[in-house]
């Protein structure tokens, strides 16, 4: 429950998209992630606080559907029930997904670059919405989820409103009083659509995994604030595990790092070098690639093979044009894009 | 037939049922003695002012009333209507205030039939008060007995060889609630040692390790274990249900999970059930239990339910309680629960999404499932933006497997890591002490596994927030409150024999040898490090040049001795 003032006449409620890419998601987690979105979409309806003509987009980047014919008909008709418009983006054929990785560098094939892709294709389509929600699909938004981050984006300085995850989340630093803070996560995040397609979408760069620090920074490059707002909050399916079995997305504790979190120090000094470049950070950008280029050589070697596109392997990093005021905005902490609270 | 020319005493079951008629009805009137034998309570009742009248198959009883100046009559009571025909002609329209039934009903071989046509006579005669008094097979004695392989009949007494039906505590109770029978009053009769108190074995003895044991274990699941008579008033209800038995829940889910919260941190509820709403299993229910003594808490808490999605929210029902300290909502909790398993949360905790998943997925119905918790420090308001935090890092303090030494020692299972078999739970009576102001989920756990086991699942799935500001328990009662309490506790558990697991023995003795070789190691270690140091002094310049004094300061402490002798 959230301390949100009712508002009786609301001057205008924005119109929202809640809009989510799955990839080899479970039925159950979509069920779990719509009954969410839709709790919380009322609570903000009720609050005036949105336009009650909620839509939900879905898109799929698995390599089979996630989703057969029925069950999309089942989700529709309960969205519709409560007044949702609902539409599913069923995966590209595999062909066409090839056409558009070529010559999209070595990241342009990976998982993340393909949801970001998604990700811009279903904002595309979001006609006369002026928020988005960027959602990942294994959460539970709380009920007042929504009402809260569209409470922050009442502040004409806000482009983006994160919510905290629970019940572990990224102990990255914001300011106390007013929320900013380096970058936001894409679990369960509400930006204004005009500065979403001001500053391009997602997927801007070459880049396997950090789309949302990317985002972040250029929209705060363009000026807007990014916002962490912890009253809102989106349970996370993220497991715990010690000693043994991974579960993913997991958090480790104390454990050391299995295969999983080793392939993901790879894709991390990759997309850290990309932005390092980006944003103007020579040194992280020196450091990063010489983590990877110290990396194991038969690792490296499979990965330079998996990630093989177009004559390029993941081994060739890209080195984005610096963007005007990206210095101001970037923060390259040791291990990380923002300062960590513990 | 048996000779049930039994005499009457005060401390006997009949001198309990006199008692229950006279304080239920001190003003006389008739009283119906059905089996009423040689009719040993006739004159104790006459004494005390009530016309007294009996009915028996035994001529030989029945005569010898009659020859005492009491109206009684032969009549089978098997037969529903000639006994009402008799006993109406034995009132000849008086009205009886009580109908008494002493070590009868065991005798009738049709329960229900007995009980249905006892309601239909009461009812005929105005409702009176039914005092019964019926033989509990479950004494003490009779349970040991049978663990070692007794049966022992007899010609009287607990198991008389003549009795047909036999009766626990709970069977009388659902079989007469099942007829239409509210109970009023009781005076059980008790016996530590009762007529099966034989022969001589260690599994009847109170001083024994196996003697306790059996007590131990009698005692916990309820207090009849020394009950030689149920002595127990009904009054009749206007209706008879017809026999029928409660209805079996077939609906109920696999798991109830209680949860604890004061209605006063809405956020931090709202984000622990918005953990129960993402589970990846939705085969429970919650019961929210709302500790406060204004109502309106427990309407808004029951508001913010409603802003939940319908799945979930119809999963939840809201429990006011009043009163009491931390384990009333928990036991309120427990009565309210449906689940097979039992599992509790308190609303500044959490739990990721396979929490109830991994407790279906190990339950065998028998044995306490658990699961572990890893700590996470938190703190509340550190800004206008956030009611509460992480401070650090999850990090996991809690054993993998439970063990009850260490369990006793320090608790390795906080409330929401553990799903308890309702049904051993509701058997044991088991409750939450609500005169332990804190560690009372522990102490819950202590007795319930010393019976059931405990089944570890071995996955993290919960969340312990260790507050580092007061909010939690620790702090609002202070250290020297669960000190005393846990070692309270402790005395407790110490007037009974420890039952521990398979298994514990060598573990027991190895950890203890573990212990010890680490501190002789310690000490060893020490030792050397002393002979290092002291080794090092005396190789030192320093000490080389402060020789000279070091003797001058002993040849002075010589003669100081020497001269103190010469004195």
């Amino acid at each position: 429950m959230v301390a949100v003032p009712e508002r009786t006449e609301p001057p205008t409620t924005p119109r929202v998209q809640i809009q989510t890419v799955l990839h080899r998601t479970a039925v159950p987690d979509v069920w779990r992630w719509f009954r969410g979105v839709v709790a919380t979409q009322r609570d903000a309806a009720g609050r005036g606080l949105i336009a009650a003509d909620l839509a939900i987009a879905l898109a799929d980047v698995s390599p089979v559907p996630c989703l057969t014919a029925e069950a999309v008909t089942d989700l529709a008709s309960a969205a519709a029930t409560h007044g949702i418009a609902l539409r599913y983006e069923p995966p590209v054929e595999r062909s066409a997904a090839a056409a558009v990785t070529q010559g999209g560098g070595p990241a342009a094939g990976s998982a993340g670059a393909r949801r970001a892709r998604a990700h811009d294709a279903i904002a595309a389509a979001a006609d006369e919405r002026d928020i988005l929600v960027l959602s990942e699909a294994n959460c539970y938004p709380s009920p007042g989820a929504l009402a809260t981050l569209a409470t922050a984006l009442e502040d004409a300085s806000v482009g983006v409103a994160e919510a905290r995850q629970i019940p572990f989340g990224p102990a990255k630093d914001y300011d106390a009083v007013s929320g900013d803070t380096s970058y936001a996560g894409l679990v369960f995040t509400a930006v204004r659509r005009s500065v979403f397609e001001q500053v391009g979408g997602l997927d801007a760069g070459p880049l396997h995994e950090r789309h949302d620090v990317d985002l972040s920074w250029r929209i705060r490059a363009a000026g807007w604030r990014v916002v962490h707002v912890p009253r809102a909050t989106v349970f996370s399916d993220r497991r715990l595990h010690a000693g043994g079995t991974e579960l993913a997305p997991t958090v480790s504790i104390g454990d050391e790092p299995g295969a999983a979190q080793r392939a993901a120090r790879e894709v991390a000094l990759h997309d850290r070098a990309v932005l390092a470049a980006r944003y103007g950070a020579t040194a992280v950008r020196m450091a990063a690639l010489a983590e990877l280029a110290s990396l194991p050589g038969a690792r490296r070697a499979r990965l330079a093979r998996a990630a093989r596109v177009g004559g390029r392997t993941a081994l060739d990093v890209a080195s984005p044009e610096p963007i005007e005021r990206g210095a101001h905005v970037a923060t390259f902490t040791a291990d990380g894009y923002a300062p960590v609270r513990y | 037939m048996a000779d049930y020319q039994i005499g009457f005493s005060w401390r006997s079951a009949y001198g309990h049922a006199v008692n229950l008629v006279r304080n239920l009805h001190n003003g006389g009137g008739v009283v119906v003695d059905l089996g009423c034998g040689y009719g040993a309570i006739a004159e104790p009742l006459a004494e005390a002012g009530f016309d007294y009248v009996g009915v028996d198959l035994d001529p030989g009883g029945v005569r010898d009333l009659g020859s005492r100046g009491f109206a009684a009559a032969v009549v089978d009571l098997t037969d529903a209507s000639a006994t009402r025909r008799t006993v109406e002609d034995l009132l000849a329209g008086r009205r009886a205030v009580a109908v008494t039934m002493l070590d009868a009903l065991e005798h009738l071989p049709d329960t229900p039939a007995a009980l249905e046509g006892l309601h239909d006579l009461v009812r005929g005669l105005g409702l009176p008060t039914l005092v019964l008094s019926v033989p509990n097979v479950t004494h003490l004695d009779i349970a040991a007995k049978l663990l070692v392989g007794r049966w022992d009949t007899t010609g009287t007494g607990l198991l008389d060889a003549t009795h047909v039906q036999l009766f626990s505590g709970q069977r009388l109770t659902d079989e007469l609630a099942a007829f239409g029978w509210v109970e009023i009053a009781r005076d059980d009769f008790r016996l530590a040692v009762s007529d099966q108190h034989f022969p001589a074995d260690p599994v009847l003895s109170p001083d024994t390790p196996l003697g306790q044991l059996v007590r131990m274990v009698r005692d916990e699941r309820d207090d009849t274990g020394t009950v030689n008579q149920f002595v127990r008033a009904y009054a009749a209800t206007h209706s008879r249900p017809g026999g029928a038995r409660p209805a079996v829940e077939t609906t109920a889910p696999f798991l109830s999970v209680v949860v604890r919260t004061q209605g006063n941190r809405a956020a931090m509820l709202a984000d622990a059930l918005t953990c129960l709403a993402a589970q990846t299993d939705l085969d429970f229910e919650v019961v929210l239990t709302v500790h406060a003594d204004d109502p309106d808490v427990a309407e808004r808490v029951t508001a913010q339910v409603l802003t939940f999605d319908e799945t979930f929210a119809g999963r939840v029902r809201v429990v006011p309680v009043l009163g009491g300290g931390r384990s009333r909502p928990l036991n309120a909790g427990l009565v309210a629960a449906r689940g097979q398993y039992i599992a509790f949360l308190d609303d500044d905790d959490l739990v990721t999404a396979d929490w109830v998943e991994q407790f279906h997925a190990a339950a065998d119905g028998a044995r306490i499932v658990r699961a572990r918790a890893v700590d996470r420090r938190v703190v509340a308001a550190t800004g206008p933006l956030v009611d509460w935090e992480a401070a650090g890092p999850p990090e996991l303090n809690y054993d993998a497997r439970f063990d009850l030494l260490t369990h006793l020692e320090r608790n390795q299972t906080p409330i929401h890591t553990f799903a308890a078999p309702r049904e051993v739970v509701e058997a044991m009576h088991l409750r939450f002490d609500e005169s332990m102001p804190v560690v009372e989920d522990w102490d819950f756990l202590t007795r319930l596994s010393r019976y059931t086991g405990v089944l570890d699942t071995g996955a993290v799935t919960a969340i312990y927030h260790q507050w580092d500001d007061p909010g939690g328990s620790r702090q609002s009662v202070g250290r020297d409150v669960w000190h005393a309490t846990h070692r309270a506790a402790l005395v407790r558990y110490d007037a009974d024999p420890l039952l521990l697991p398979r298994a514990s023995l060598l573990r027991l003795i190895d950890g203890r040898s573990a212990e010890e070789k680490e501190q002789f190691d310690d000490l060893r270690r020490q030792l050397v490090a002393a002979h290092e140091r002291l080794a090092a002094i005396e190789a030192s310049e320093w000490w080389r040049l402060t020789r000279p004094l070091r003797r001058a300061g002993t040849g002075l402490r010589r003669l100081g001795r020497l001269g103190r002798r010469a004195r």
